[in-house]
């Protein structure tokens, strides 16, 4: 199955949920948001999001900044 | 005894913050002297940006080197329009990091100027939402005004663009904001040196933000400490009164004109 995410192709198996792919891409720790097809998901409910065929999930975390 | 100010707290949105001075945390070379920087500063008012995440990565958290004793102020940059900075507030109140806003919204590339209407219009949605909303704005009466009737918390006027450490080169716009506008007025972008600092709080500034002169600095905790020290006297210089300017090249005696120590000739 594919999904986007931050825009690039990604490929996981069928079933996968949004945890399982945060634990993938090494985001589960610390300060990490994200959206689901542009919609901010809850963290306490990534276990039970099953992703589909195309879903798109933006990654989002803090760094440094004061102005752009 | 002459008497001091002693109550002299900076409150917005009815927080009281511990100093005048806001510290971003862009363009440093590490990030482990941060904390370190940010007491340097003591600094009130932390900035910090969101950005898609480097997948694979085991990339630094950067709120693990923010010390708790300051206020969090995600800020909105890369934000085009304003639905784009409104997206970007709501992902940051959606990682837990509270309300404070610093709203930024740029499309100009080259000067990375602030387009005051998204602005605008981004800051009186979030005002609705309940964010405590800092715009940060080329200085402009009018807009400014404007977003005091939306309920923003402060107005973020820039001194130069962004990065450029050219220091005040909106003296005259920004001193028209403060001396019109009932809300704090918070000199953010462009200062480059403690004294340019230390001339907007003269000026009767309520703060400012300062990132790239701190962080590039070749010693960033000293520089931290001299803007710091700056921001203070610029402050305290304010609240005593700046003296007389005269309108002439000539001058005028500080001492006594008689009673000299020579004689008099005959």
């Amino acid at each position: 199955m594919q999904v986007i995410v931050n825009g690039e192709k990604t490929v996981v198996p069928a079933k996968t949920t949004l945890q399982e792919l945060m634990e993938q891409k090494n985001m589960t720790a610390g300060h990490a948001v994200a959206e689901l097809n542009e919609q901010i998901t809850n963290k306490h409910a990534w276990p039970d999001i099953f992703l589909s065929e195309n879903d798109s999930i933006e990654i989002i975390t803090f760094v440094g900044g004061g102005s752009k | 005894m002459i008497k001091s100010n002693t109550n002299d707290n900076l409150q917005i949105n009815g927080k009281i913050l511990k100093s005048r001075f806001f510290i971003g945390t862009g363009k440093f070379s590490n990030n482990r002297n941060m904390p370190d920087v940010i007491h340097a500063a003591n600094a009130s008012v932390v900035t910090v940006a969101l950005r898609r995440a480097n997948q694979g990565s085991h990339e630094e958290n950067i709120l693990d080197y923010i010390p708790d004793d300051v206020i969090l102020m995600p800020n909105t940059s890369g934000a085009r329009t304003a639905d784009e900075a409104i997206r970007i507030a709501h992902l940051s109140k959606a990682m837990g990091c509270g309300s404070w806003i610093k709203i930024e919204v740029i499309s100009d590339n080259r000067y990375l100027l602030p387009d005051n209407m998204e602005t605008l219009k981004a800051s009186e949605t979030l005002v609705k939402e309940g964010f405590t909303v800092l715009p940060y704005i080329s200085p402009d009466l009018m807009t400014a005004k404007r977003l005091c009737d939306t309920g923003v918390a402060a107005v973020m006027p820039f001194a130069a663009p962004i990065g450029s450490n050219r220091g005040l080169r909106t003296k005259e716009l920004v001193q028209i904001l403060i001396d019109e506008i009932d809300l704090p007025v918070v000199v953010d972008a462009g200062i480059g040196k403690p004294s340019e600092a230390a001339e907007c709080m003269e000026m009767g500034a309520a703060a400012v933000l300062v990132n790239t002169a701190v962080a590039t600095a070749k010693d960033p905790l000293k520089m931290a400490q001299a803007f710091s020290k700056a921001v203070d006297a610029g402050r305290t210089a304010y609240l005593a009164g700046i003296g007389r300017v005269l309108g002439t090249i000539s001058a005028s005696a500080s001492s006594p004109l008689t009673g000299f120590l020579h004689k008099e000739e005959a």
